[in-house]
């Protein structure tokens, strides 16, 4: 890396942005995959979109790298710095330009979190779907770049589809408008290719995001079964009967332990697997609908069933729910967390192999999952502490991304690629599809000085550490899925 | 206009690619304005490539080659009690058709993705865009493709099945789409809403879009100035909710429609015939509610050239129009600070089927170098 004098940035903006000290590089070290650390060159905190653009363009002349940031808590390594490279940090771009309740859109800056939108919208009745756990911290920017989902992905989609416009400046510098505030636009759809690239084409510096009216009712069913299979019946049973759920989730014994350690859920004594479904609707239909569920469910091999009887016991039946990674974390000094895909008839066969993998290992995973759309979330404990045991976990999750390739999913549904799968996406994508997205990033960054290092294979990989939890998930302000 | 060819598999189609010096592929032609270009062009049609490959109704995902009929599609899903929500427009054999080799075949799912059309039904749970999840195509090197992946959820790599809607076949020449498909409601209802001018249908389509209600479709039609509101439920639940929507709006009251008023008002939209035969060109908008005021009130003027039916709560304005009147649709968009795409014009040997004002930015180019190196397919712009 050349040297570059950092003078020239620091001329360009106002006083107090740019922090080259040793102490805001190490604040900025790595993301929510903590097991990645590198120290940029500078931190620029930019106030508004300007200060955004002059950076790029600044890191554009002198062929700088640099890596968009909003709250840090990639689970990829897709937020952590770049060796030499500028952190730019979003977070003070924070402005909800506007809710427009007739149109039913927002637009909103990028360092905007996620919650905040559905807040700001909640007086007119209406909401943004996209609800990843990180939801109370993470930014429209960071959701946008991995094109994040949550647990209502089966019905309303992941962040994309909720994502009708988007004004960002490219790594060449060049500012662009792709769609707009109408649901539709004309020529190809440049938002949903911009949406899911990982800060490698630029940094969004406005969005237009499309919200819906609040759900009226929901109708939250808690299964306890003694065995997964039973669990996984059930889904394909609720999937059969043209029923269409908000959420279909399933955990398994061990995560349903440390859940109830946790919080205290009162989910069913000795179950060896729990499923969640979740109806939402206008009131008409959810009368018709819990009928329907009701009997689904009593054909079913359940033990246990309970049915939320107002708000509280919902949020109780969730809160067992979002606390299980955090709780998980717990009974173990570090962890690794995957979120690969397989097509959801094959969900069991999928979790025999996992099993099986992890007694191969003697390392214990803990499975909590989408069960709605066979997104897997397992949870690989180690100790860090032990000798050869974060590479035994890295080795199971490895197994656990070419199982979900050959079975025909995906690796990732929802966390991206980021650093940490970089090596597996050629194991989806042959040459001649991986050779036309490198095009595509080009077109959009010729330098290579965006994000680089991430989502492709090939840069060298930085140092690894621990896999504990996020330090946010340690004070206990948010919990992942 | 050049003749066009079939190709029966993809290596012939990828060997038409690398050998053609330009080169446009079509499926049906039921939107014909979009495949029309100036320059001498080889048109190759991909609807022999027919036929579903994979259908897993418990995945909720269908793989199917690029010139399968959306017919087809539709028949295959409702077999199993599914459906594609946003509604996709020319599924049916149109027996007026009878100006192309082709009338009345009905649109193929690759020409409905590549141009982009989603019908009344993209209200609920979006559109096209929303439902495509894997896409197989020929890049302009002559490569086959294969993007996106076939499970309901999938974040890995960039997300090119997206780029390929609207893109009208400019960017690559698709083989085979992956679909995401919902259980389809037992019944729909449709319900008529009476406003008394368009500002009044303006508020009355924002109350309807932003209510607990989870309508399917909120569709105006600015002539009569009704709103047609489409249920999918049990008819007593429909009739509940249509209920309560009057009740809450106080001023209105929704009437309900009998199955067969249902079929007659929404067949002539499904078929983009609504313009009746003077009005036969058919203009796609993406609007706001505001511009659809205007541009109702615009039509009002000029009522026996152009009609206006303003879709998916106000998102979507199709426009019936007379051949002659293009120009002036045209410059109403310039003014408008709108765009409009040509679907199907009687004249369509123009090619110019991007209307209004135009985008033309630096990446737009940039993108189109890098789906197609050598420049085989026509340029982005329409022309
Ligand atoms: C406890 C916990 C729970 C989680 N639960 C979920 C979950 O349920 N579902 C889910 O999908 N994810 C989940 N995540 C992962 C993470 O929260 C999401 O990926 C989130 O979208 C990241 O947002 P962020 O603001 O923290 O982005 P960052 O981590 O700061 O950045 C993420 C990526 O976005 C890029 N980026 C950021 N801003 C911009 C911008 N303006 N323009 C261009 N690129 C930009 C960065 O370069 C980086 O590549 C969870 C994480 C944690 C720690």
């Amino acid at each position: 890396m050349p040297s570059v004098d950092l003078q020239t940035l620091r001329d360009l903006l106002p006083p107090g942005r740019l922090s080259d000290d040793a102490a805001s590089q190490a604040a900025f070290e790595s993301d929510g995959l903590t097991a990645f650390r590198c120290r940029p060159l500078a931190v620029v905190i930019p106030q508004n979109e300007t200060e955004v653009v002059q950076t790029v363009r600044w890191c554009d002349q002198h062929a700088v790298p640099f890596v968009a940031r909003g709250s840090g808590t990639s689970l990829s390594g897709g937020s952590m710095p770049v060796a030499g490279g500028i952190v730019i940090s979003l977070n003070r771009l924070r402005q909800i330009i506007k809710v427009d309740p007739d149109n039913r859109i927002a637009v909103v800056q990028p360092g905007v979190i996620n919650l905040h939108v559905s807040a700001a919208a909640a007086r007119h009745g209406l909401y943004y779907a996209p609800d990843p756990s990180s939801q109370k911290i993470c930014t429209i920017g960071g959701n946008i770049a991995f094109n994040s989902g949550g647990a209502h992905c089966l019905k309303y989609g992941m962040t994309s589809n909720h994502v009708i416009g988007i004004r960002a400046v490219t790594a060449s510098g060049e500012i662009v408008t792709f769609g707009g505030e109408s649901l539709e636009s004309i020529g190809p759809d440049f938002t949903g290719l911009f949406c899911g690239s990982e800060g490698l084409f630029g940094v969004a510096l406005e969005i237009t995001l499309r919200l819906l009216p609040k759900p009226e009712c929901f109708h939250t069913v808690l299964v306890g079964y003694r065995s997964l299979r039973a669990a996984g019946d059930a889904v394909s049973a609720v999937i059969d009967s043209g029923l269409l759920p908000g959420a279909m989730e399933i955990m398994e014994a061990l995560a349903i332990e440390a859940a109830e350690a946790a919080t205290q859920c009162g989910y069913p004594k000795g179950a060896a697997a729990v499923l969640i479904v979740e109806l939402e609707g206008p009131r008409e239909k959810i009368e018709a609908e819990k009928k329907q569920l009701e009997s689904i469910i009593a054909a079913t091999d359940a033990f246990e069933t309970v049915v939320a009887a107002d708000d509280q016991q919902r949020d109780g039946i969730w809160a067992g729910r979002k606390s299980a990674f955090s709780a998980v974390g717990k009974l173990s000094p570090d962890f690794l967390v995957q979120d690969g895909v397989v097509p959801r008839k094959r969900l069991g066969e999928a979790l025999e192999a996992i099993e099986g993998f992890s007694k191969d290992s003697g390392l214990r995973v803990a499975n909590v999952f989408h069960a709605g759309d066979g997104n897997l979330h397992p949870l690989i404990l180690f100790d860090d502490s032990v000798d050869g045991e974060l590479e035994r976990a890295e080795a199971l999750a490895g197994k656990i991304l070419d199982l979900c390739v050959q079975m025909g999913g995906s690796i990732t549904g929802e966390h991206g690629v980021g650093m940490e799968k970089r090596e597996f996406l050629p194991k989806m994508y042959d040459e001649p599809t991986m050779e036309l997205m490198h095009r595509l990033r080009a077109a959009f960054d010729p330098q290579t000085i965006a994000n680089p290092g991430k989502m492709f294979p090939g840069a060298e990989a930085p140092a690894l550490s621990s896999h504990g939890l996020h330090p946010l998930e340690k004070a206990g302000v948010i919990s992942r899925e | 206009m050049s003749e066009f060819v079939e190709v029966e598999t993809i290596a012939a189609l990828q060997e038409l690619v690398r050998h053609s010096e330009s080169i446009l592929v079509v499926g049906n032609r039921t939107k014909p304005a979009l495949s029309s270009v100036t320059a001498p062009t080889q048109l190759v049609s991909t609807r022999s490539l027919s036929g579903i490959i994979e259908y897993e109704p418990s995945e909720y995902t269908f793989t199917a080659l690029a010139g399968t009929r959306l017919a087809e599609i539709k028949a295959a899903l409702a077999a199993k009690n599914q459906y594609l929500p946003f509604d996709p427009f020319l599924t049916e054999a149109d027996a007026t058709a009878d100006d192309n080799a082709a009338a009345g075949a009905g649109a193929t799912i690759a020409g409905t993705l590549a141009a982009g059309i989603s019908g009344p039904g993209r209200h609920r749970y979006g559109g096209v865009r929303d439902f495509v999840l894997g896409a197989q195509f020929v890049a302009g090197d002559g490569n086959l493709i294969q993007s996106g992946g076939k499970v309901v959820k999938n974040a890995a790599g960039f997300d090119i099945p997206k780029l390929l809607v609207g893109s009208c076949g400019r960017l690559g020449a698709i083989t085979a789409l992956t679909f995401k498909v919902f259980p389809r409601p037992c019944e729909f209802h449709t319900y008529r809403l009476q406003s008394a001018d368009h500002e009044d249908a303006s508020r009355l389509i924002a109350a309807l879009a932003r209510g607990r209600w989870e309508l399917d479709a909120i569709d105006y039609r600015s002539e009569s100035r009704s709103i047609w509101i489409r249920i999918g439920a049990a008819k007593a639940v429909c009739d509940a909710i249509a209920t309560d929507i009057s009740r809450s709006l106080q001023t209105h009251t929704v009437e309900p429609m009998t199955d067969e008023q249902a079929v007659q008002s929404w067949a002539p939209l499904m078929q983009l015939r609504f313009g009746g035969s003077n009005r036969r060109s058919i203009v796609k908008i993406p609007m706001v509610l505001q511009q659809m005021q205007r541009l109702a009130t615009w039509c009002d003027d000029r009522s026996d050239k152009v009609s206006l039916h303003a879709s998916v709560a106000g998102s979507i304005g199709w426009l019936a129009v007379a051949d002659d009147m293009l120009a002036d649709v045209d410059t109403f968009l310039v003014d408008a600070s709108m765009t409009g795409l040509v679907i199907r014009s009687d004249q369509d040997s123009t090619g110019r089927w991007m209307r209004g004002t135009r985008r033309s930015a630096p990446i737009d180019q940039k993108i189109k170098e890098a789906m197609d190196p050598p420049g085989r397919f026509p340029n982005l712009g329409g022309e």
